[in-house]
């Protein structure tokens, strides 16, 4: 993070339609710090499991957001939604282009939520699996972004996408 | 040269639309090569591909069928290559043969999820 991080990242929100982040936060002065935090938290949690540095500095969001607009959008969509590094990761990773290979949810009214989503990318002798789970039901709205879509009539999650705003 | 059936999608045809078209043909083609049609730019790997800046994609099976496109061998196998074209109001698919299991499958997926709305219409302002 620089001096210059809030900025960027309030205008990223700005400009991907999503100023509401900010602006419904209260104290809406501690929003962009609590939201830098989460992005910290990420790329520790990144580290963390996948052993190599990947920041998601804001810095390292504009330049994306330069190359994949749309990516970076769908990515901020989802640090609205949830602030699980877990499941923000799950989305980064299917940003990067990872297959959503299963996802297994398990609700009972006023009783329980689970939900893990397993990814995976071809690997040179087998497919490499990783898994995230989550307990919050808030995490439930990321699906929303997933693609959907079916191959020979079998069903299929393809990508995570942003949703649009007039 | 490519066949010339142009297979069109009514839909919002931005950079979203030209991963997730791009996402089901790397699905039925493991080792997809992509290349931008425009600035001649070639990718090994969909997250490689500066989509935003991009508009007509050309996706090929694998590495020997783009070195046979890149020879321009007049014996490159039908439906060995795929020309996606994104505009404002649409995407279309430039293929040899719409009528092979594979392609179908391609053009059938494709349609699917351009259907859902968070690819085909705006949500709502929170």
């Amino acid at each position: 993070m620089t001096p210059e991080s809030p900025a960027i990242l309030e205008r990223l929100l700005r400009d991907n339609d999503l100023g509401w982040m900010i602006d419904m936060y209260a104290p809406r002065e501690h929003a962009v710090p609590f939201l830098l935090e989460q992005l910290a938290r990420l790329t520790v949690e990144f580290r963390r499991r996948f052993r190599y540095e990947l920041s998601f500095a804001p810095e390292t969001l504009r330049a994306e957001a330069e190359r994949n607009p749309h990516t970076i959008r769908a990515f901020l969509q989802a640090l609205g939604v949830s602030g699980n590094p877990d499941m923000l990761l799950m989305v980064w990773r299917i940003l990067q282009g990872l297959s959503i290979r299963e996802v297994v949810m398990n609700y009972r009214e006023q009783e329980a939520f689970s939900l893990g989503v397993t990814l995976g990318r071809r690997g040179e002798e087998q497919d490499e699996l990783e898994t995230y789970y989550t307990n919050d039901i808030n995490d439930a709205a990321l699906l929303r972004n997933f693609g959907i879509t079916t191959v020979d009539r079998r069903p299929l999650f393809d990508g995570f996408f942003p949703l649009r705003r007039r | 040269m490519i066949g010339g059936n142009d297979v069109v999608f009514p839909a919002v045809g931005d950079s979203a639309v030209l991963e997730a078209c791009a996402r089901i043909v790397g699905r039925h083609w493991p080792d997809i090569r992509f290349e931008d049609a425009i600035t001649g730019d070639k990718y090994q790997r969909l997250g490689d591909i500066p989509l935003g800046r991009v508009r007509e994609l050309l996706a090929y099976p694998n590495a020997d069928a783009e070195a046979a496109w890149d020879a321009d061998r007049p014996d490159s196998p039908e439906n060995s290559m795929l020309y996606l074209i994104v505009r404002p109001e649409d995407v279309t698919v430039v293929l040899d043969n719409p009528d092979t299991a594979e392609m179908r499958s391609i053009l059938y997926a494709i349609h699917d999820l351009l259907w859902t709305d968070i690819l085909n219409t705006y949500a709502r302002a929170a």
